[in-house]
């Protein structure tokens, strides 16, 4: 019993060890955070360039490009693309890590995004934005007063779903030497030669912020769908 | 008014409009009347671009309507739609306010007065602020026209307006659009109620397989020799 205790000691309370822990989490959360922003900011607009297109046949170039990008961006592990932006566009620049991360990971998650969104619009009747249409409001009107307020409750549940992925997914960015949760916990077995407390713990901690997220989504899931 | 001249629309291989030419006057009230699939619905929509024509020319007080002012247009052609089309996000009074209002017809609260008089009107005055889901078939399409009325249109396109309704309602959409004709409101309408055909048309167009095969009054559609009208009216009765 006190081997236990005594390597959870080492673990976490010597040395302040639980302040690297504390270091990783704050980064997980801030590169999931931005991830996300950027991710909808990203999303947004390629859901709205392919959506115009597929019903007006407008925009085919930024079309095409949009259809590129998603496709190379689902197409290929989240890692390399990390690295490809750290080690190859960012080489030999001195740019803040985190920043890095947020820039992959939300390149990366717009890609997804923009199919959430995409699937929120289609969900809504086309006979909707032909009554908007027809009465002479703009293609952009037509979203902004219409479809999109129609289609953001089949969004936000899959935007929440998204954000939990991408907590998880940042897991990897310890990989370009970004000290978040997985890392920190990495960091410390590196001191300690004990994999066992570090490891357990980081995983507690993901699986506690999931959980609480899937329940704060689902309720609010709940919520939407009666009102 | 408005003219349709040699317009032409085909889905994939499939020629749902050919070469169609068709004339409306001011206060004039056309019915166009065929067989399901014979391209009645299609020519409207071409009429206001919601199905762009693949050739042939739509001009609507002797301009050419295009890609770049049909949205100009489109707020002198109402359009009412079968499926009623209301905006489901929006209830009763915001969805007959939000297109005149966004497009500068009428401010707010000259709106909001317009809309309260048109659904006093039209019996809904205590539907104002209901949701579209909680409304009858026969009031969302009543509705749905006052939408079209608030823009001041100088011509309405019905598409079917009463085909989706339950038999009872049929009626209360009907005598509206009565109403409407007998103000002069110039109107070309797609319906399959051969006897509402004969109190609202000034004009009937027969259509199949895209093309007009007949243009004239009630009496010489109803005493026309052609056999596929003679067909469509034995198989109505």
């Amino acid at each position: 019993m006190s081997r236990i205790y005594d390597e959870f000691y080492k673990s976490l309370i010597y040395d302040d060890r639980y302040l690297y822990i504390l270091e990783g989490l704050k980064n997980t959360l801030l590169i999931a955070i931005g991830a996300v922003i950027l991710g909808i900011l990203i999303g947004l607009i390629i859901s709205l360039v392919r959506d115009k297109y597929d019903r007006f046949k407008k925009l085919p170039v930024l079309n095409f490009i949009c259809r590129g990008y998603v496709t190379i961006i689902r197409g290929t592990p989240a890692l390399l693309q990390l690295m490809i932006i750290y080690y190859v566009i960012f080489k030999s620049v001195d740019v803040n890590l985190v920043l890095v991360g947020i820039l992959a990971f939300g390149i990366n998650s717009g890609a997804y995004v923009s199919e959430i969104m995409r699937a929120g619009i289609n969900s809504v009747d086309v006979g909707q934005m032909e009554a908007a249409t027809s009465l002479g409001l703009s293609y952009g009107k037509s979203m902004r007063y219409v479809i999109i307020p129609q289609a953001i409750k089949n969004i936000l549940p899959a935007l929440g779903n998204e954000f939990i992925t991408l907590i998880k997914e940042t897991s990897v960015a310890g990989y370009i030497g970004i000290m978040e949760l997985t890392k920190s916990s990495d960091i410390i077995a590196s001191r300690t030669y004990n994999y066992f407390f570090p490891l357990i713990i980081t995983a507690l901690i993901y699986l506690f912020i999931t959980s609480v997220l899937s329940k704060l989504l689902s309720i609010f899931e709940r919520k939407i769908s009666n009102a | 008014m408005l003219k349709i001249e040699k317009v032409n629309k085909n889905f994939g291989k499939l020629k749902i409009l050919k070469d169609i030419n068709l004339e409306v006057k001011k206060g004039d009230r056309v019915v166009i009347i065929g067989p399901s699939g014979s391209g009645k619905s299609t020519l409207l929509r071409c009429i206001n671009y919601l199905n762009k024509p693949d050739s042939g020319k739509i001009y609507f007080n002797d301009e050419i309507i295009n890609d770049k002012n049909i949205a100009i247009y489109r707020q002198k052609i109402g359009m009412v739609f079968q499926s009623f089309n209301l905006f489901n996000n929006l209830n009763v009074i915001e969805n007959i306010i939000l297109a005149p209002v966004k497009l500068g017809i009428y401010s707010f609260d000259e709106a909001k007065k317009k809309a309260i008089e048109y659904l006093k009107r039209i019996d809904l005055a205590d539907k104002v602020s209901v949701y579209p889901s909680s409304l009858s078939g026969g009031q969302k399409q009543r509705v749905a026209i006052v939408r079209t009325l608030m823009m001041k249109p100088e011509i309405i396109l019905f598409d079917e307006p009463t085909s989706a309704l339950d038999p009872e309602m049929v009626k209360e959409v009907q005598e509206l659009m009565i109403e409407l004709a007998n103000e002069g409101m110039t109107m070309v309408i797609v319906t399959h109620e051969v006897s509402f055909v004969k109190r609202v048309a000034t004009k009937i167009v027969f259509m199949d397989e895209g093309k007009i095969i007949l243009e004239g009054t009630y009496d010489e559609m109803i005493n026309s020799e052609n056999e596929s009208v003679k067909l469509f009216l034995s198989n109505i009765k």
